[in-house]
């Protein structure tokens, strides 16, 4: 029996192996079709499997998030991988393939369900009488949803790749290995193309809300979420990287869908919630998200690595994690007092601030506590220490692993999760995919494309200052309000929609379609605090990360290009 | 012995990387023109169909079922073509051209229209939900209730190939009608009669509407040219007028159960500060408005026998349920028409004083009591 399991193994795992797996287009399974089709469940599996695809950035480079490549942050483990993203450990050799393989295996899966969907309802219908499984009425219902939550998700998975990658194969079948060998990439625009038509053509074949559904499985894809994919592609289509000849109606496109989100968010009891509660075990259940991304097995949901990875060195278990920079809270604006509406940057610029002299975060964006925990902060709270960020202090330098930058990150850890190894409480984490403030800025970027006007509506009803001021008004932010015609509009954006969407993995991506990575991306400003007789002062310093241009496209890896020479390589690589 | 075991299984790992080199060698046949499929395989006019298979660089022509042809089709990444289905579409299987060669897919399309069965229930009132029951409903754009009140699909609560579960929306007509079902190809199909009740909108729940140009503010709360908190509150007692710290808002919040008492009592903004229209023409086409908090542990329900008052008059009585059980806290905006009261044409709130009467528990917030169009 043994041997036979293992033989099992071996043989799935040549199977595997034998396939090249190009794009990992391949129709290997531990079970037959016959097996699936045979009970409703299996169906579903296949269709969950296809949602296991949708990856989440906690943390997914051991602990590292891709904020830490990014100006938001920096890793405080210098051998963790994600300072390849910036260190020339990154090439097609090294070349981050995880979105690669993760999402063309999913749209691999995609392709074969919906090859066999004629075969799937045709399976359903065997269990119209049959009494011993769930109501035939409730299973018809949540089958005939499966193929627009399936078409959704790889138009998902495509959208990823287009933005990671440029010019992907667009694929709509199950491959062979030599079909798969003989692959071209198809243009970006027509990727970006056949995810908006995808979106067109499934969003009103999905319910509004599950809330009636006789299935609830939660996090299914609803319309306001389809419509969300569509907003973010077209945003992405018209930036800069994409929409190399400045296509005005790209913007005027982008305008639009973005647009419809905001209007149907009341249709789908979507509002504006609190920014403190987009973290912590509960942030689903936020109205504004959208979509939601639960982590871990379902029996599993509850777990602490995020704030293991995350909650300072010195706080038992500790390990730091990603830390938040000073350029980004140099972007934070003064909420009140008499610096109100300038930013951290600009009040203080010196080289030094004597802490002890002067409160600097003093009146800062209420957004800055929610983010960020700086030298002085209680935290997390059931420690009741003071954190320690000064040269010597309990969780800074010398120790090994402790921030590189003067800060730790307080947003998306659960601020009631205790990681100590006797007393643990471990808390359910969720990463949000979609959530309605993303739109609102979206739609700002985009109508300011079109109008060339914060102040101008344009064809619509709201202007771009006003989406912006939805965002800055929530109940517990209350930032002054974005008025009259700046010139520096497009400055001042770029720094609100770093704060608003600070570690929510936009940034990495953001700055790429803007092409703004030299500027941004190139160094990093950091805050090295040094105290001795009783004062504390934080010293500016500077990461220097350097930037190259071929950095705004992932390279294709080199074993791909091996398996298939027609598959060329981006710029740069 | 031991060493053939390893021997055997490092042959059995070297052919499998030999067969990954071995990729040139197939690439005739990866490149042979095939249709794997044609979806969706039940397809209505004006639907875009999709064929899938292998090497179709060299297709110039889609033929349809009874030799209809399509030189207007589209190539989607490597292994796509798609088509909109043309009127007059039959079943049957599809063929493409390429090379003075034809390829047939391997499934057969069927054309199908759709059709409707019924609807139920047969008496619904607005705000309810009615669902359509039928064949083939999956692409169909839109319902037309009576009066010419529009709801497209992407407002539908549902949509299946039998069913299409929609909500009867306010605006149409109070009485017996039909649907009209739009389908794709545009053809209408007409529903059998069913009894509509037209009754008041719900309260929707939601954010704080805005103050726009068009608001007749009756009463904010702010102090306008002396005429401040004093003047304000509300008279019956139980009631302060409080400051939001953090934005600087004035508003009025119920300090103790007020019963059968008045709430907001303004009997001075108009005359003082009347810098605003202050009355309306068309009532009809207006809504009062007022903001409301209800703090957490409150119940809202517990406000009973509620009456407005507008320029003296005390003809506007609401009742119960005026405000909802909670607002978590957070403002949101009460609105109620004045089509409530059966009212039209002029109104004026000019003179004497506009307000709110009734029984409110303690804790609960008001302000921004307002006339908006609707």
């Amino acid at each position: 029996m043994k041997i036979k399991h293992i033989i099992s193994l071996s043989t799935i795992t040549l199977l595997l192996m034998t396939g090249c797996v190009d794009l990992n287009y391949s129709e290997v399974q531990t079970n037959d079709k016959e097996w699936v089709y045979s009970m409703p469940s299996a169906v579903s599996g296949l269709v969950t499997n296809i949602y296991a695809h949708v990856r989440y950035d906690l943390g997914e480079f051991n602990g590292a998030m891709k904020a830490s490549a990014t100006d938001e942050s920096d890793y405080a483990i210098s051998i963790s991988d994600i300072h390849k993203f910036y260190n020339g450990g990154w090439s097609p050799m090294n070349p981050f393939d995880f979105i690669w393989v993760n999402n063309y295996a999913g749209i691999a899966q995609a392709n074969n369900f919906l090859e066999e969907l004629d075969n799937i309802y045709l399976s359903l219908e065997q269990y119209r009488y049959n009494v011993s499984v769930r109501p035939y009425e409730n299973l018809k219902k949540q089958f005939e949803l499966f193929e627009y939550e399936v078409r959704f998700l790889r138009a998902y998975l495509y959208f990823e790749l287009v933005r990671t990658y440029g010019n992907v194969p667009l694929v709509t079948k199950v491959l062979t290995n030599e079909e798969a060998n003989t692959l071209t990439r198809t243009a970006a625009a027509e990727v970006f193309k056949f995810v908006i038509d995808e979106c067109d053509a499934i969003a009103d074949k999905l319910p509004i809300t599950y809330e009636k559904e006789p299935n609830q499985d939660i996090n299914r894809v609803n319309r306001i979420t389809v419509l969300a994919l569509k907003a973010r592609a077209m945003l992405y289509r018209a930036s800069p990287l994409f929409n190399t000849e400045n296509n005005p109606s790209l913007w005027l496109a982008a305008a639009k869908a973005n647009k419809d989100v905001i209007d149907f968010a009341p249709t789908s009891g979507v509002e504006m919630g609190k920014y403190a509660e987009l973290s912590g075990e509960k942030n689903y259940a936020n109205k504004e998200v959208i979509w939601v991304r639960g982590t871990g097995m379902p029996e599993g949901w509850r777990m602490n690595s995020v704030e293991n990875f995350n909650f300072p060195i010195g706080v038992e278990n500790g390990e730091s994690g990603n830390c938040p920079t000073q350029s980004l809270v140099d972007s934070y604006e003064y909420k009140t007092g008499e610096n109100q509406g300038k930013t951290f940057g600009e009040v203080w610029p010196g080289k030094s601030i004597n802490l002890s002299a002067s409160n600097p975060y003093k009146d800062l964006d209420p957004r800055f506590a929610m983010t960020v925990v700086k030298n002085g902060d209680v935290w997390p709270s059931y420690t009741e220490k003071e954190i320690e960020t000064f040269e010597g202090g309990a969780n800074a330098s010398p120790i090994y692993g402790a921030t590189t930058t003067g800060y730790y990150l307080r947003k998306i850890c659960d601020p009631s999760a205790n990681i100590s190894t006797n007393n643990p409480s471990p808390k359910r984490h969720n990463y949000i995919i979609y959530r309605l403030g993303e739109f609102y800025l979206n739609y700002a970027e985009a109508i300011y494309h079109v109008t060339g006007s914060a102040d101008s509506k344009g064809d619509f009803d709201m202007s771009a200052n006003e989406a912006i001021n939805v965002v800055r008004s929530r109940s517990d932010v209350k930032m002054p309000s974005f008025q009259g015609d700046d010139p520096n509009f497009l400055e001042r954006y770029m720094r609100e929609r770093m704060i608003e969407l600070a570690f929510e993995d936009h940034r990495f991506w953001d700055v790429r379609r803007w092409k703004k990575g030299d500027r941004f991306f190139a160094s990093v400003a950091t805050a090295n605090l040094t105290k001795s007789s009783n004062e504390v002062i934080l010293n500016r310093g500077e990461l220097v990360r350097g930037w190259n241009n071929k950095y705004y496209l992932f390279p294709i890896p080199f074993t791909e290009i091996q398996k298939n020479k027609k598959l060329e390589q981006n710029p740069g690589w | 012995m031991k060493n053939i075991k390893l021997l055997s299984v490092f042959l059995i790992f070297l052919g499998t990387f030999v067969q990954c080199q071995s990729t040139s060698d197939h690439n005739e046949d990866a490149l042979e023109t095939s249709i794997t499929m044609v979806y969706p395989t039940k397809v209505v006019t004006g639907q875009t169909i999709f064929i899938i298979g292998k090497n179709f660089n060299e297709v110039t022509e889609i033929v349809l079922p009874e030799n209809i042809s399509v030189k207007d089709f589209e190539r989607v990444g490597f292994n796509q073509l798609s088509l909109v289905t043309p009127a007059g579409m039959r079943s049957g299987v599809v063929t493409i051209k390429a090379n003075g060669s034809e390829y047939s897919s391997p499934n057969e399309i069927t054309a199908v229209t759709p059709k409707f069965s019924t609807i139920f229930p047969k008496e619904v009132k607005t705000g309810e939900e009615l669902t359509i029951k039928g064949e083939n409903l999956i692409e169909i754009q839109q319902v037309i209730f009576p009066d010419n009140v529009f709801i497209d699909a992407m407002h539908f609560k549902r949509k299946s190939d039998t069913e299409i579960i929609v909500v009867v929306p306010s605006g149409t007509i109070d009485g017996e009608g039909t649907l009209q079902i739009v389908a794709l190809s545009g053809d209408i199909i007409t529903t059998s009669p069913f009894s509509i009740e037209v009754t008041d909108e719900p309260i929707e729940e939601g954010k704080v509407d805005p103050i726009t140009p068009n608001t007749i503010i009756l009463l904010d709360y702010e102090e306008h040219g002396g005429h401040n908190g004093y003047w304000d509150n509300g008279w019956g007692g139980n009631t302060e007028i409080a400051t939001d710290p953090e934005t600087g808002n004035i508003f009025l919040r119920v300090t103790g159960d007020l019963n059968n008492n008045w709430i907001i009592n303004c009997n001075h903004q108009a005359n003082i500060d009347a810098t605003w229209p202050w009355s309306v023409d068309d009532v009809e086409n207006y809504m009062v408005k007022f903001d409301v908090l209800i703090p957490p542990g409150v119940d809202g329900t517990a406000a009973k026998g509620m009456q407005f008052i507008f320029g003296d008059q005390w003809n506007y009585w609401y009742g119960d349920n005026l405000l909802p059980k909670t607002t978590d806290g957070e403002w949101m905006t009460i609105r109620v028409p004045f089509t409530h009261w059966n009212l039209s044409g002029f109104l004026s709130f000019e003179s004497g004083t506009n307000g709110l009467f009734g029984t409110v528990p303690a804790g609960v917030c008001f302000d921004n009591l307002r006339v908006d169009p609707m």
